[in-house]
């Protein structure tokens, strides 16, 4: 059916064609992301910059939380708290991966089972587990005092302490698997042959492995931040009503008080802050790896 | 390009939609949906209200678990679209939010027959919902491990509870009305509210643990890491059921009488949603309601609660009189004001 193209524009317009053809591929994806993420986004934008009576456009929402301490207070707690879990999971997850990558294929699944585990448990039972574990007739308490470590139990359940601990257990294969994935893909001969130039074992890692590494190490981070920024469930049950963190700041006025201007201004902020670090530490961590890898090339 | 063309395919489409959506239309007159409370609720609404009336119709009932705060804000949420359910479970305080928010249905009460023999007292002033269980908010206490009962929400300052006291936030009904309980017992009330976050400030040192929610504070209790608390009489029994040693008292200022209340949401199934309300009005539903290990206190005259129950099931209004009675058109303006307090000043 198609009338043949003039010769001349022939070329063009089929790489074009083609090109366009592709982009059809990402057309469910788009219409699926701008219906689910980006519809929402933009309510929520428009409930934040609306009085409360709806109407007006107003600033009042940002101006009431933004000259609120307490609400500084419990982004930073939020922010320390996806810091810290970011930062465990990245000091468990490297051992781990390097482990993993050197390891034959039996051993290899039992590191994945064991991690992986967690994330099939739901959260309420995973929750109902930590409380077993950490509250005061708990087992690690029993042991500590069996142990003749404490007279007294410890305060573990319901504390920052005990959440960062839960967080970091269920958001380490976030963590482990982009490290496994990148560090796969580095040429094993890498190694050896920095050893064979005078380099010990460990600064071989160290200064080859771990560079060639910033990928995977960057896109755990991104998770396990963004994953912390967001948690909602595993606060409220390992962490109790003792404290709060900003998913429960934004729960509380969506759901419990029906304040939805307050919710969305919340959640907003949460987010522009989240991107914030986010953009930020993956350009730090671009500049350093491209520096890095610079680097090994004039040495 | 012979066969289907972009229009066929098209209508094609339209159709297949069109019968997907009648289909729908067709089973959503045999279906429907209500909320329960999960733990007792769900398995006593289950077996006293939704297994009868499928028996009875052949509709199916789908009973999902979802608190009344979230429900709320869910249907309003959805706007006039399908709400998440046809029939809502919600207590005082998100019922009369609901109301004000223009969520439910105005009942007609001719065609709900079993509603005639709600108590007098029980009745709602404008009927947007059926109350369906009574509860009661008092004192759980393990009398396996302390050794003496309590008696006032003011033996919770008793040294020898140190460390042993549960609360639970004002996120929850429980928290709300434990918080205005200390208000009152000081000389505040829903006008007054100082006095219970004073008081709660100066029972922190005794305060064990901080529960988001009474289920969590159910745990609480029955895993030992607290062994006293201000608790629904429900949860109580069922952890006495257990055998954890859990009683449930009613301190002598008197216990905070709650009402759960049954309502039709906007667009959702009517005819379907009335039978429901009706079957859990009914004689065998609300006495199977009220046994263990539900504990339900009935809404309608003339159930038998069993004797030892007495006194810890809310059994009639007159033992609803007994309990006080909170304001919750006073307290549901305020609340956002009390759990933004609580979220700063209650640390444990």
């Amino acid at each position: 059916m198609d009338q043949p193209l003039e010769p001349g524009d022939q070329g063009l317009s089929r790489g074009l064609a083609s090109r366009l053809r592709l982009w059809q591929l990402a057309l469910p994806a788009t219409l699926f992301l701008a219906v689910y993420f980006f519809a929402p986004l933009l309510m929520l934008f428009w409930w934040s910059v609306r009085a409360p009576e709806g109407g007006a456009l107003t600033l009042a929402n940002f101006a009431s939380l933004l000259t609120d301490p307490f609400f500084f207070q419990t982004l930073w707690l939020s922010l320390r708290l996806s810091f810290e879990v970011t930062a465990i999971t990245l000091a468990l997850g490297f051992p781990l991966a390097y482990l993993y990558t050197n390891l034959g294929s039996a051993a290899r699944l039992a590191i994945l089972f064991i991690t992986l585990l967690p994330l099939l448990t739901s959260a309420v039972v995973r929750s109902f587990g930590w409380i077993v574990l950490l509250g005061k007739q708990g087992l690690i308490n029993q042991g500590l005092m069996a142990a003749g470590l404490t007279d007294a139990p410890i305060r573990l359940l319901f504390t920052v302490a005990g959440v960062r601990l839960a967080l970091a257990q269920v958001q380490l294969p976030f963590m482990l698997l982009p490290l496994i994935n990148a560090l796969e893909q580095l040429d094993p001969s890498l190694e050896p042959a920095a050893v064979s130039l005078g380099a010990s074992r460990f600064q071989a890692v160290l200064r080859v492995t771990v560079p060639l590494a910033m990928p995977g190490v960057v896109a755990g981070a991104i998770l396990n931040f963004a994953l912390t920024m967001s948690a909602f469930i595993t606060p409220a049950m390992v962490g109790g009503g003792s404290f709060i963190v900003m998913p429960t700041l934004v729960y509380q006025s969506a759901i419990v008080t029906l304040q939805w201007s307050k919710a969305a201004t919340t959640a907003l902020i949460l987010l522009m802050v989240a991107l914030t670090v986010v953009w930020t530490g993956t350009a730090v961590a671009k500049r350093w790896h491209y520096g890095a890898r610079e680097g090994a090339a004039d040495a | 390009m012979s066969g289907i063309t972009r229009r066929q395919v098209l209508i094609g489409g339209v159709a297949g939609a069109a019968a997907v959506s009648a289909g729908v239309a067709w089973a959503q007159q045999k279906e429907l949906v209500a909320n329960t409370y999960g733990g007792g609720w769900e398995q006593g609404h289950k077996q006293a209200i939704a297994e009868p009336l499928e028996k009875k119709t052949g509709a199916k009932v789908i009973l999902i678990p979802m608190l009344a705060n979230e429900l709320v804000a869910r249907i309003k949420a959805a706007g006039g679209a399908k709400p998440p359910v046809d029939v809502a479970l919600v207590d005082d305080g998100p019922f009369l939010t609901a109301i004000k928010e223009n969520v439910f249905l105005r009942l007609p009460m001719d065609r709900i027959p079993n509603a005639a023999k709600l108590y007098p007292q029980y009745r709602p002033k404008e009927p947007y919902g059926v109350p369906i269980g009574a509860s009661v908010i008092g004192i759980a206490y393990n009398a396996k491990k302390l050794k003496s009962a309590p008696t006032s929400w003011q033996d919770l300052w008793k040294p020898e509870y140190k460390g042993k006291v549960g609360l639970c936030t004002p996120a929850s009904t429980l928290g709300t009305v434990a918080l205005l309980s200390f208000a009152k017992a000081q000389g505040g009330g829903e006008s007054k509210i100082e006095p219970g976050f004073d008081a709660v400030k100066s029972l922190l040192p005794s305060v064990g643990s901080i529960a988001s929610s009474p289920a969590a504070l159910q745990t609480l209790l029955e895993r030992g890491e607290v062994d006293i608390a201000p608790m629904w009489h429900s949860n109580t029994l069922l952890l006495k059921g257990k055998g954890t040693g859990m009683e449930f008292v009613l301190p002598k200022e008197g216990g905070i009488a709650g009402l759960a209340w049954f309502a039709i949401t906007k667009a959702g199934n009517l005819d379907l949603a009335l039978a429901y309300i009706n079957q859990g009005l009914s004689v065998q539903s609300q006495t199977l309601l009220a046994t263990p290990p539900f504990f339900f206190g009935p809404t309608v005259q003339g159930i038998k609660v069993e004797p030892q129950l007495r006194g810890v099931v809310p059994a009639a209004p007159e033992d609803l009189a007994r309990l006080v009675k909170v304001d919750w058109s006073q307290i549901n303006p305020q609340r956002p004001e009390w759990i933004n307090r609580w979220n700063r000043e209650i640390k444990v």
